[in-house]
């Protein structure tokens, strides 16, 4: 179950007041690389996951992405918050104004909602993971993207922190991709051996196995 | 990975090295640079990735 | 008050921090002996924190993960985004 703990994963200072900002990070926000796109893809392919390890390491990724939804919102609150209407009026926020006032929302950059098209999960473990890695690369240039776009320091430094979380996730999903293909490509061995046609994520297998691949 | 010595390397697959358990920040830099690790630090550096092609 | 509740929090989350490090690195490396002394390391300074903020603001985590003064504290301000 999820559960809140009432610190931000990383402490936000926000050095000015700028709608125009706000609009760009709200593609971290809603978009399609995002740490929304990256938190649901998580929890949704980890119950197909044929090791514990896979399942623990989605289920705490997906839930870090969530911590890191929550900082990329507190970045847009804090550029808008206090903007007097006529800096909003001008700006690129002002669609978003429209509809959502100075709330937060799920929708991209260019003003696109946040949709499920975003990620997928296969019941395949590898086609899943490559998704992770790719997905974890995305979010690292995008992050490139939004620092060369922002002058506030107090901003980059989030998304500099931001950025490198994309790095150390995609050398976890890296390390799980290879547990993953050592234990699909040892079962493929032992199941050929036995005539057995392959299914990889037969259930009787995954029940087999229920102890600790090495 | 441990694939079987005679089928390495195999095509189409793809493999990142295991981190080995190493050296680690003080947390206080930790937290700021965005990583307990100095192995899987890489700081973004504009202007010198493929904005100079 | 906020000042002295910023500085509270910080120490907390530094070590938080590195603590998710650590887990995510267990997750993919169970059987490292050294992360897992290093994350109890961790966990006992953690635990230590978190005491010492329970008992002066209230819960940290909801759902029953720490006990409240009257009247209940965990509706207190900040929130962590008006930080």
């Amino acid at each position: 179950m999820f559960l809140y703990q009432k610190t931000l994963e990383f402490p936000i200072r926000v050095d000015s007041t700028n709608p125009a900002l706000a609009e760009l990070i709200l593609e971290q926000l809603g978009g399609a690389d995002g740490e929304m796109a990256a938190g649901m893809r998580y929890l949704t392919q980890r119950y197909y996951m044929p090791l514990p390890e896979a399942r623990a390491l989605l289920t705490d990724i997906g839930t870090e992405e969530l911590s890191h939804w929550e900082m990329i919102a507190t970045i847009v609150w804090k550029l808008v918050e206090h903007a007097p209407i006529e800096k909003i009026k001008n700006s690129p926020y002002a669609a978003h104004f429209a509809d959502h006032g100075r709330n937060p929302f799920p929708h991209n950059a260019a003003g696109m909602p946040f949709t499920a098209t975003y990620f997928n999960a296969k019941s395949d473990p590898i086609a899943d993971l490559h998704e992770d890695m790719a997905a974890e690369q995305k979010a690292r240039a995008t992050y490139e993207h939004l620092i060369q776009l922002s002058d506030d320091h107090g901003v980059n430094q989030a998304l500099s922190f931001l950025r490198e979380r994309e790095i150390v996730h995609f050398q976890r999903f890296g390390e799980m991709l290879d547990k993953v293909q050592d234990y699909m490509y040892s079962n493929r061995h032992k199941r050929n051996r036995n005539n057995r046609e392959n299914l990889i994520m037969d259930h009787d297998i995954i029940m087999d196995n229920n102890s600790r691949y090495r | 990975m441990n694939q079987p010595s005679n089928h390495w390397p195999q095509l189409a697959i793809a493999i990142i090295p295991f981190q080995e358990y190493g050296e680690t920040f003080p947390i206080a830099e930790a937290l700021k640079k965005g990583t307990l690790f100095p192995a899987l630090y890489q700081p973004y550096e504009p202007g010198k990735r493929w904005d100079n092609l | 008050m906020t000042n002295r509740y910023n500085d509270d929090l910080e120490k907390l989350m530094a070590l938080q921090f590195a603590i998710v490090e650590l887990n995510l690195f267990l997750d993919t490396h169970p059987d490292s002996e050294q992360a897992l002394q290093d994350y109890h390391k961790l966990l006992e300074q953690f635990e230590a924190a978190k005491k010492m903020y329970i008992e002066k603001y209230g819960p940290l985590v909801n759902f029953g993960y720490g006990k409240s003064r009257f009247p209940w504290q965990w509706v207190n301000e900040p929130w962590p985004w008006d930080m």
